[in-house]
């Protein structure tokens, strides 16, 4: 089969994600925006919300909250968090940039180029699998309350019925 | 000995602008608008035999001339050697700016370091070029986003489990592993889907049609195929329809060409990932503008955002973007 080439690459991107995460993100996760400020905006006004709150040329949202578990299907909780609903990924696997890009800490003008940004997106996406998902299965359970730290993707429009869907940087379940 | 260089340097340059202005009178060269601007843009572009990158090249022509430039396109043909040749043309003829869309994300640096040495400036459209202090900017899609969304949809459609290929772009292209393995990290999580053949066909349409028949005759099978760009997603569909298995194996694309657009609306081609080339080609042509008139704080790099086209969202794209 074809062989990737003449991109060979110094840079680590494990060891940049190790680092990234204790270093800068853990600090970050007490300024992501109020689920009660950012839910109740994205009803009444989703443009000033992704305005006001949104990362990343608007196209992600770092929140934090704290939520009771309705519903659990298909890999995600159903959480109500004061009077609205967010989706929140609790299992294997995580796709795409969200974790990369729904912090707005990163950039890709940050890196060499797309190929190490793009790695970087891949090793964070195994770190939450790996460290933040293990314990979730069998604590995130119907009627707990969880407080959780995550990323989802801005949605192009509200009020069909879609949840925001997070996946979490930071998770804590009630017993 | 000062002399000679002199007359030296004049014949080299005469003889660049003769060779643009064949190439202009070429039919697979340059073709060239002509504006009453003073400034002098080159618009090089790595292929002219693919309609997504017409448009891209066409575009950003149209933009520089709309914004007061005469401008030139200069078609690699997909050939480092030819590309480089542009450069020594374009830096001798006195180019303003370049817009570029290169052929080997590695191997073009070289060109587009002479050119910043010559203070021509450099923007690139679409193509990456691995380097952060040769272009002005860049402006790039966002190809590993726009696969993972593909590969998402690939699994939701195919299913968890069977077999496929996958036809690869150029492999010195860094856009060909940026989609491969954005579409990688979402399928490669379904052990059930067996990826049973991996090729090049270097973006062309003929190539991934002959690609494709000897990919079926040794996997007859097969649930679906993935290609790295539209043009060969219609390669491979042509050799499908040929061996009577069109309505067997799905096929995904990436561009949003419209003749692969037109084709899921008719429900042949399963998806693609809608770049916008348009959108790309006039930022790199206004980069370039506010370049010319004094700018210097640019990103170097700006990611545009890659949507998934298929037969359900289909009605709302065409003519290489939104309607």
């Amino acid at each position: 089969m074809p062989q990737e080439g003449g991109h060979v690459q110094a840079f680590d991107p494990v060891a940049f994600v190790n680092d990234f995460w204790e270093q800068r993100l853990v600090a970050e996760l007490r300024n992501a925006t109020d689920l009660d400020t950012l839910l109740p905006l994205l009803v009444d006004d989703p443009l000033e919300a992704r305005k006001s709150y949104g990362v990343h040329n608007a196209r992600y949202y770092f929140a934090k909250g704290e939520g009771r578990v309705e519903s659990v299907e298909n890999r995600r909780a159903t959480l109500k968090v004061g009077d609205a609903r967010v989706s929140l990924l609790i299992a294997p696997p995580v796709f795409g940039n969200t974790v990369r890009d729904g912090t707005g800490l990163l950039s890709v003008n940050d890196f060499s180029g797309l190929e190490a940004f793009n790695a970087v997106s891949a090793v964070l996406n195994d770190k939450v699998e790996k460290e933040i998902m293990p314990p979730l299965a069998t604590s995130v359970l119907v009627g707990r309350t969880v407080s959780f730290v995550a990323c989802a993707k801005a949605p192009e429009t509200v009020g069909d019925g879609a949840l925001l869907s997070f996946v979490p940087l930071q998770v804590e379940v009630a017993q | 000995m000062k002399r000679l260089k002199s007359i030296s340097t004049i014949l080299t340059s005469i003889f660049a602008i003769c060779s643009v202005l064949l190439i202009g009178c070429s039919k697979e060269g340059a073709s060239e608008s002509v504006s009453d601007g003073a400034g002098r843009v080159a618009v090089v572009v790595s292929t002219l035999n693919n309609p997504w990158f017409v448009v891209l090249a066409e575009t950003a022509r149209d933009k520089a001339v709309e914004l007061g430039y005469e401008a030139t396109i200069f078609d690699s043909q997909n050939d480092p050697a030819k590309e480089s040749v542009h450069f020594d043309n374009l830096i001798a003829s006195g180019y303003d700016a370049v817009l570029f869309n290169c052929t080997d994300a590695e191997g073009s640096i070289a060109n587009a370091r002479r050119a910043k040495n010559a203070s021509v400036p450099v923007f690139c459209m679409d193509r990456e070029i691995a380097a952060n202090d040769v272009a002005v900017s860049q402006v790039l899609s966002d190809n590993y986003s726009g696969c993972v969304a593909l590969g998402e949809y690939f699994v939701e459609t195919v299913g968890e489990e069977g077999q496929y290929a996958e036809i690869l772009g150029i492999i010195a292209d860094t856009n060909t592993w940026n989609r491969s393995k954005g579409f990688h990290s979402v399928v490669d999580r379904f052990p059930g889907l067996k990826i049973v053949a991996q090729q090049t066909a270097d973006f062309d349409r003929a190539k991934a049609l002959e690609v494709m028949e000897s990919i079926l005759q040794a996997n007859p099978n097969i649930d679906a195929v993935f290609c790295g760009n539209d043009a060969m997603a219609m390669g491979a569909y042509q050799a499908l329809l040929a061996a009577g298995k069109s309505d067997q194996v799905k096929v995904f694309g990436f561009d949003g060409a419209d003749d692969v657009v037109k084709s899921i609306a008719d429900g042949k081609i399963t998806a693609t990932g809608m770049q916008f080339p348009k959108r790309m080609a006039q930022a790199a042509a206004q980069g370039a503008h506010q370049y010319l008139n004094g700018k210097r704080d640019f990103e170097q790099r700006t990611l545009v955002p890659v949507e998934l086209v298929t037969q359900e969202n289909v009605s709302n794209y065409g003519d290489f973007g939104r309607k």
